[in-house]
């Protein structure tokens, strides 16, 4: 590949149609930092955080003006009443929560085969999938397209401490991995009611130990059990609107910003925190951003980071030649994205001429859609049926991993099969508007391998010669 | 409360060589088979089987023994969750064995490099490139000819390797015409890992015909489509499924309850597929680690070390449990908070796959689980 294709494909979602000739790919790709916009207007009719919060208030108040949750009579009428209540609120979000799901996904993939500045959008979803909550936990689905635009998108071009802060207080992250009724065995509430209550309040650590493992230090970052149970304590307080059940909800008014992150210091376990050798006076709502700043500036988490994007650039074995480079520049800028952009993009690893990577379904669709320009589908739903049928739904990885990194993660047997049909898929209507011998030297400028060529001169007819080209290992790969 | 060693004697390995020998089966010409079924996610053994004989447990677990009490009494220690019928059944039938307090090697607390050793057989995360499964191909006599499939889009870890594999996930798409299959196979023809996976996609695609879609969560269809895939002489002698939803830090009670009715039909169906390769069929059951003793303050269960696996088929000595129970006072805890291991998980492995191909089961050991140094292949467990 020449180094315009490299820009293009490696670094970004692949050539519109083709492959213009760039005389500085690097300053191209760089460029790509300034004119990245955060907040276009394709996604200013997403539903966000504050809409989905009124619409669910909207809710509440009809529920309540109806007359649909009954009262009744005895003296747990108000219990029974409020949990009737939040039962419905719930199923309220899950409801809309779908079609929010399903405009976020198409937004998304709409933004990413138009962009001019595909590079950009790639580290967004590198980021996406870096942070992952995933969707098949109901309540996730309709926050997850807010997630990654309110919460990520505005932070890529910032600081990692800014990024790490900005998604550990978003109610995707605090419901995914479980913080919402995770409470301090020592804190006020809990001194009040688990002397006489059946089911005890208490700690779930299941946000802290995945902040650790997955967003800063990696599993091999020097934290020990003792880490992610302190860090658990000091992360209690931080929960969600309207989520919380039982003895926490009835603290809690329900109509307070529901769905919106809030703090409780009734929730927060009181004393000093000992985390990571760091000791952390009790500053209650402010300790966790401290210490997430603290953690955001660990050698740990400058390896971890700079190898993931490594990885995601470079090749599946992240080359430690660039890895060094960039956790150096990491831990020289305090975690300063940008520069670590810089690195990535002048690194002579991430240049070399022969493919490095398998694209992965969504990266393989996107470049698809650009590549051909085909138009996009009318139901909201249909790209990410496809997606999904790829082996990669869409803030959906079953894990708070994300989806695997290396190509061995996606040319499955089974998963190459699917591209293939949907390549044959696509061109069905596809093949009528493009002809893919014109198309392949446009998009590979550099020339085909002789098979591809071959394959391509040879076919039986139009369609199955798009459908080739789409399926080729060329197009497979970035 | 019986002791330890009493529990030991009366349902442990000292047992194994007294069980009841089975009726032999007559020879059905079928090749032996091998299903592995991953529960990812940590599943919590003792909400599975819960040692309700243990008065440390019902103390620890109070706000779940409402889950526990209609479960299916196995002896006068353990309960099998309510949600498993068909399990219990075979249990009964003696084609279902349960060994508790089980860990693979894994000592730390993360999902993905527990289930990488899991999957990988080496004693730390990511030090083994292949997968066990896959390297068992190559053991197996004739390993050219031998089919393994994962029902799933990639390959997993565990099947990822050398030898051939394939990975399987229907659904209703038309597949492309036969001219355009064979035009890819030549486009392929030079790339072998394209090459690899596009060949072994078409052989499975071949050998399973039409299917149109199965729902991910239709665990019947799920397990008539593996023992389709897996019948016969033909058939894949090795097969895997992974399923998922078993990390229970909240609300445990209802989606453990899920889970185990979903693993529970895929059994079934399983068993109702398979037909007389039932008797040549051993299933395991295995996660990569349990989960606290203790509950959290959120209805649910934190990581944790030992758990429950599980043999199940016509060729398992079943109808026994297989452990060497800990405790659960404090101090017989791991890190006073886990249930301790006291099996290999490896071993149990190991063991189980040699005797049921009829291979050396240490050298099974050595080749499939370098990372287990400690112990020896459990034998008995299957015949």
């Amino acid at each position: 590949m020449r180094n315009s294709e490299i820009a293009e494909n490696r670094f970004g979602y692949g050539a519109r149609s083709k492959v213009v000739r760039h005389d500085n790919p690097q300053r191209f790709l760089l460029a790509q930092m300034e004119s990245f916009d955060a907040r276009p207007t394709a996604l200013r009719a997403m539903p966000t955080l504050e809409s989905i919060s009124i619409a669910t208030r909207a809710h509440m108040a009809e529920l309540r003006k109806s007359g649909t949750i009954k009262t009744g009579n005895g003296k747990n009428a108000a219990f029974i009443r409020d949990k009737k209540f939040a039962n419905a609120v719930r199923s309220h979000m899950r409801k809309s929560g779908r079609d929010h799901y399903d405009q976020s996904v198409m937004s998304r993939f709409a933004l990413a085969t138009k962009s001019d500045a595909s590079f950009m959008e790639r580290i967004v979803h590198f980021w996406s999938n870096h942070f992952a909550v995933s969707a098949e936990k109901s309540l996730v689905i309709g926050f997850a397209g807010s997630m990654e635009f309110e919460a990520i998108r505005p932070h890529i071009l910032g600081k990692f401490s800014d990024l790490l802060k900005s998604v550990e207080r978003h109610p995707a992250m605090l419901i995914y991995l479980d913080q919402v009724q995770s409470v301090g065995p020592g804190s006020p509430l809990a001194m009040r009611t688990n002397a006489v209550a059946r089911r005890k309040l208490g700690l779930n650590e299941n946000l802290a130990r995945e902040i650790l493992e997955l967003h800063t230090l990696g599993v091999n970052g020097g934290y020990s059990q003792v880490d992610v149970t302190e860090f658990a304590r000091a992360l209690t307080g931080r929960t969600v609107g309207a989520l919380p059940r039982g003895t926490i909800a009835r603290m809690m008014d329900i109509n307070d910003r529901p769905g919106l992150t809030q703090y409780h210091a009734a929730l927060h376990e009181p004393g000093t925190r000992r985390i990571m050798g760091h000791s952390y006076r009790d500053t209650g709502e402010r300790l966790a951003d401290r210490i997430l700043g603290d953690l955001a500036l660990h050698p740990s988490t400058a390896k971890f980071i700079s190898t993931k994007l490594a990885r995601h650039f470079a090749g599946d074995d992240a080359p430690e030649t660039l890895v060094k480079r960039l956790t150096e520049t990491y831990l020289k800028t305090d975690g300063d994205l940008p520069s670590l952009y810089h690195v990535l993009v002048q690194a002579p690893e991430a240049w070399r001429p022969e493919p490095v990577k398998y694209k992965q379904p969504w990266e393989w669709l996107v470049s698809v859609y650009r590549g051909t320009q085909a138009s996009l589908p009318v139901k909201n739903r249909q790209i990410g049926n496809i997606v999904r049928t790829l082996g990669q739904p869409v803030w959906r990885p079953g894990s708070p991993a994300g989806y695997g990194d290396r190509s061995s993660d996606w040319i499955g047997p089974d998963a190459l099969f699917k591209r293939a049909e949907m390549a044959n898929f696509l061109t069905v209507k596809l093949s009528r508007t493009v002809d893919a011998v014109e198309l392949a030297p446009a998009l590979f400028p550099s020339g085909l391998s002789l098979k591809t060529s071959a394959a391509l001169g040879s076919a039986d007819n139009r369609r199955q010669a798009l459908a080739m080209l789409l399926a080729s290992p060329e197009y497979l790969q970035r | 409360m019986m002791d330890r060693r009493n529990l030991l004697a009366a349902m442990g390995l000292s047992t194994l060589g007294l069980a009841a020998p089975k009726m032999a089966f007559a020879q059905t010409g079928s090749r032996k088979k091998f299903i592995l079924i991953l529960q990812r996610g940590a599943a919590d053994g003792l909400m599975a089987l819960a040692p309700t004989g243990d008065r440390h447990f019902t103390s620890a677990r109070t706000q779940f023994m409402r889950d526990i009490k209609d479960g299916h009494k196995i002896d006068s220690f353990f309960t099998l969750h309510a949600a498993m019928s068909n399990i219990a059944r075979l249990y009964g039938e003696r084609d279902a064995l349960f060994a508790h307090a089980v860990a693979s090697n894994y000592r730390e607390r993360s999902h993905f490099d527990g289930q990488n050793i899991l999957e990988t057989g080496g004693n730390s995360p990511y030090a083994v490139k292949s997968g066990w499964m896959n390297r068992l191909v190559g053991l197996l006599p004739n390993a050219r000819e031998q089919r393994a499939v994962a029902l799933a889009s990639a390959l997993p870890q565990v099947l990822r390797g050398d030898n051939a594999a394939a990975s399987f996930v229907p659904n209703n798409r038309r597949s492309p015409n036969a001219a355009l299959l064979d035009r890819l196979s030549d486009l392929y023809s030079d790339e072998p890992l394209l090459s690899n996976a596009w060949e072994q996609a078409r052989m499975t695609r071949d050998m399973v015909g039409e299917t149109g879609r199965v729902g991910p969560r239709d665990m019947a269809a799920i397990g008539a489509l593996m023992a389709k895939i897996v019948k016969g002489r033909d058939g894949a002698s090795l097969a895997m499924y992974e399923t998922s939803g078993w990390d229970t830090h909240a609300a445990q009670s209802f989606r453990t309850k899920t889970e185990l009715g979903k693993l529970d039909s895929l059994i079934g169906a399983l068993k109702a597929g398979l037909g007389a390769d039932w008797s040549n069929t051993v299933i395991l059951i295995a996660t990569e680690f349990g989960r606290t003793v203790a509950m959290n303050g959120t209805q649910g269960t934190d990581h944790g070390t030992a758990s429950l696996a599980y043999l199940i088929g016509g060729a398992v000595r079943g109808g026994r449990i297989v452990a060497d129970w800990p405790g659960l006072a404090e101090r017989q805890l791991y890190q006073k908070r886990d249930l301790m291991p006291t099996q290999s998980l490896e071993m149990l492995m190991a063991g189980t796959i040699g005797t049921h191909f009829g291979l050396d089961s240490a050298k099974v050991a050595a080749q499939l689980f370098p990372g287990a140094i400690q112990g020896r292949p459990l034998s008995g467990l299957v015949s």
